[in-house]
């Protein structure tokens, strides 16, 4: 069989676009309408490019061409030919092309995993819609918990509902440009899934933290440790997202992630005031207070703690009388 | 004859009623004429002249009040000199004319008074008299407000105010700005106190002049006139010892307040105690009840254009909510228990950062959580700011929150007021 194939690639990356099959294996490329692959792009000759199958490789032909043909990105040759081995690719003008033999090697077949499964499910309008009404449902409810006000259904309400509905359709879109950029596919709907699945979880943290942080009673601690638990959460969020929507993520995709987590958490943590460089006049000391918790040993009576406390708070921050 | 002086009596009658209702009306008007004839040329404006512009930038009044050429004025209106010298100096005027320099000989900032030099001054001085008083006496408050030219005015002398001996004259004048130092007199024409401050529509307080006597005769060294930061410290940590003796002093007596017994007001002539309470109003957004209780000082210390300090203010609050969960509730307290005021605004100049030490305590037979913070005075380093928080812990959908601030303290002072006003607190079970 002289089966040659010939695929187009996408000028960034290595996605397919077009794929032409030649069952005489031979075929001519260039922008003239005479060729078998027709090209649009400028840089081609209209006759620049003859490619026969010659045994076990491909003979690749220059047809003097006005910008010659890079093989592999590395040897362009200009009027003259030369073999190239199954899967290697060739640049002519702007465009990349990749050609193939039929008896090139395939991965062997994926496995329907859940992992597949759970993309399929959640690339369905009606659960992401579902999910999202959900999602909004148990942050009414909470908040309804928190403040049981009688203007709650009239106002609250639907601030809630109009602002979470915007923070998913925004997070997703945002996600979305940067996947469509990267893997030319926007993979909306698992986004919403991922805001809809962590905005749950930052739901249940908002409700837990004060149980967390109950204990720790040094200030610098309690600030290190909620915005560390900020970052790992985005981190997560952001990562999440682009595993959905790519199941290969290489190390310096997550150090990408990682940097724009980090300057999200530190502009929280600014806007905040809780990370400062400028003087602050007010004093800073953990908050938190939770229902039902107690000490975890015997507390200090009220004037040891002050006798203890009280020369710390002041020794060697002034050097010198003025 | 008869019906002809009846007449005459019936005619004259309006005309010796008018005598009788305007003359007394003359003869007041006599007395501030004639004080101010005798005394206004004792009583000059005080300017504080920023050096590298040549102009004014702080007018008051002062008067001189011994041969030896000292001046009285209050230690407010020179308090940019002692704070920057190398900025300003002072200077003494009569009308549009400056009559020299003055240079600073003593000061008491818990008095607010300062005692000033004037070379080569032989001009006439004012005697001093005494501030006990009747009720309702006359007093003439003098000075050049708002720098529009000496002026006197009469108003009536209303009792001392405040914590013995850091008192002041109640006095129903209108005082106004630049009128500050400025002497106030008897009918008998000697000053009895000297002007301070305006508290409200022709409400003003006087300070009493034993305190200008007994700072006259008080000697400050050379050290002391080389750092007047370091008096000054002294004088604030001095007024604070004998607050804190007072209320170390006085009895606790324990009154009801949600869930606890508090202490009283223990200063009842310094610190004034206001009440404000609000009920869970779930059409009016109003998520929980609460009683709270806030007092503080009413006079504090001026320090400097940049800060005041020396003011104690404390508040009990008790809260507690039917229609939240104890998710929702402990959410509102823990933003009570954060709340934090109680010290006086200030720069980075002024004050380092507070530093905190937080941590679980027994009091009143409940575990609370606290929060202790200190800053130190930059300028003044045994001065602190010490703000004091405390939330009870325990019951879910019910707290109570102290909060306390004390400004411009010695820490080590403000423990045993602490212990004192705290320590004795009950619980109600």
């Amino acid at each position: 069989m002289d089966r040659l194939i010939v695929e187009l690639l996408h000028h960034h990356g290595h996605s397919v676009e077009k794929r032409y099959v030649f069952e005489n294996g031979k075929a001519t490329i260039g922008r003239s309408y005479s060729n078998d692959i027709i090209l649009d792009d400028p840089f081609v000759s209209p006759k620049h490019l003859s490619i026969s199958r010659n045994g076990a490789g491909i003979r690749v032909e220059d047809l003097a061409s006005e910008n010659g043909t890079r093989i592999n990105g590395e040897t362009n040759i200009q009027d003259q030919g030369t073999r190239v081995a199954s899967g290697d690719e060739i640049y002519i003008g702007k465009t990349k092309l990749k050609l193939l033999l039929p008896d090139h090697p395939v991965e062997p077949a994926r496995r329907m995993d859940a992992f597949l499964a759970l993309r399929q499910f959640l690339d369905k309008r009606s659960v992401a819609i579902i999910f999202t009404l959900l999602v909004s449902a148990i942050m009414v409810w909470v908040a309804y918990l928190e403040g049981p006000t009688e203007k709650f259904w009239k106002t609250e309400f639907f601030e809630i509902v109009l602002g979470y509905l915007m923070v998913v359709t925004f997070y997703a879109g945002l996600i979305g440009g940067i996947c469509y950029l990267k893997l030319r596919k926007t993979c909306f709907k698992r986004h919403m899934a991922v805001c809809n699945a962590f905005s749950l979880i930052g739901l249940f943290y908002e409700t837990l933290y004060p149980f967390l942080l109950f204990w720790v009673s040094h200030s610098g601690t309690v600030v290190f440790l909620k915005y560390s638990i900020q970052f790992f959460f985005l981190l997560a969020m952001f990562w999440s997202s682009l595993k959905l929507a790519n199941t290969t993520i290489k190390w310096t995709a997550v150090a990408e992630l990682s940097a724009v987590s980090l300057m999200f958490v530190l502009l929280i943590g600014w806007g905040a005031k809780d990370i400062r460089l400028d003087f602050s006049g007010d004093p800073s000391y953990p908050n938190h207070l939770a229902p039902y918790l107690k000490p975890l040993s015997e507390p200090q009576p009220f004037e040891n703690f002050l006798e203890k406390s009280g020369p710390k708070l002041y020794r060697s921050t002034v050097k010198t009388a003025g | 004859m008869n019906r002809f002086l009846k007449s005459a009596i019936i005619h004259s009658f309006p005309l010796l009623l008018l005598w009788i209702l305007t003359g007394h009306a003359w003869a007041l008007t006599e007395t501030a004429q004639k004080i101010y004839e005798r005394n206004s040329g004792s009583v000059y404006q005080i300017q504080i002249i920023d050096i590298s512009s040549g102009e004014k930038s702080v007018i008051g009044s002062g008067f001189s009040f011994s041969k030896k050429g000292l001046f009285a004025t209050n230690y407010h209106v020179i308090s940019d000199v002692v704070d920057t010298p190398d900025r300003y100096r002072i200077e003494y005027h009569r009308g549009n004319e400056k009559k020299g320099e003055l240079s600073i000989v003593g000061l008491d900032v818990a008095h607010d008074l300062a005692i000033l030099k004037g070379e080569g001054n032989n001009g006439p001085f004012l005697s001093l008299g005494s501030s006990n008083r009747l009720m309702g006496d006359r007093v003439y408050p003098m000075g050049n407000p708002l720098d529009l030219g000496m002026t006197i005015i009469e108003g009536t002398f209303n009792g001392l105010v405040g914590l013995n001996p850091y008192q002041h004259i109640l006095l129903s004048a209108p005082l106004n700005p630049g009128m500050s130092g400025g002497p106030a007199f008897g009918s008998s024409g000697k000053v009895i106190g000297v002007n301070v401050a305006i508290e409200g529509n022709d409400l003003s307080y006087l300070v009493p002049v034993e305190y200008l006597i007994k700072l006259a005769g008080k000697k400050f060294d050379k050290s002391s006139t080389a750092n007047w930061r370091k008096v000054i410290q002294d004088q604030i940590i001095e007024r604070y010892d004998r607050i804190v003796s007072n209320v170390l002093k006085a009895e606790l007596s324990l009154e009801e307040f949600g869930s606890l017994k508090v202490p009283q007001n223990m200063l009842a002539s310094a610190i004034k105690c206001w009440g404000d309470s609000g009920r869970e109003d779930l059409k009016d957004d109003q998520l929980y009840s609460f009683g709270r209780k806030r007092c503080r000082s009413e006079y504090g210390v001026y320090l400097s254009s940049k800060m005041n300090t020396g003011s104690i203010e404390y508040s009990f609050v008790w809260m507690e909510s039917e229609a939240l969960n104890s998710l929702g509730f402990y959410k509102i307290y823990s933003n009570s228990f954060s709340k934090r005021n109680y010290y006086p605004y200030a720069t980075e100049k002024e004050v380092a950062e507070f530093r905190c030490s937080s941590d679980f305590i027994r009091l009143a037979n409940h575990d609370w959580k606290a929060a202790y913070c200190v800053r130190p005075y930059k300028k003044y380093p045994k001065l602190h700011d010490v703000y004091l928080s405390l939330a009870v812990l325990g019951e879910p959908k019910r707290g109570h929150v102290v909060r306390i601030g004390l400004a411009g303290i010695n820490e080590k002072l403000a423990r045993p007021f602490l212990n004192k006003l705290l320590g004795g607190i009950q619980w109600i079970d």
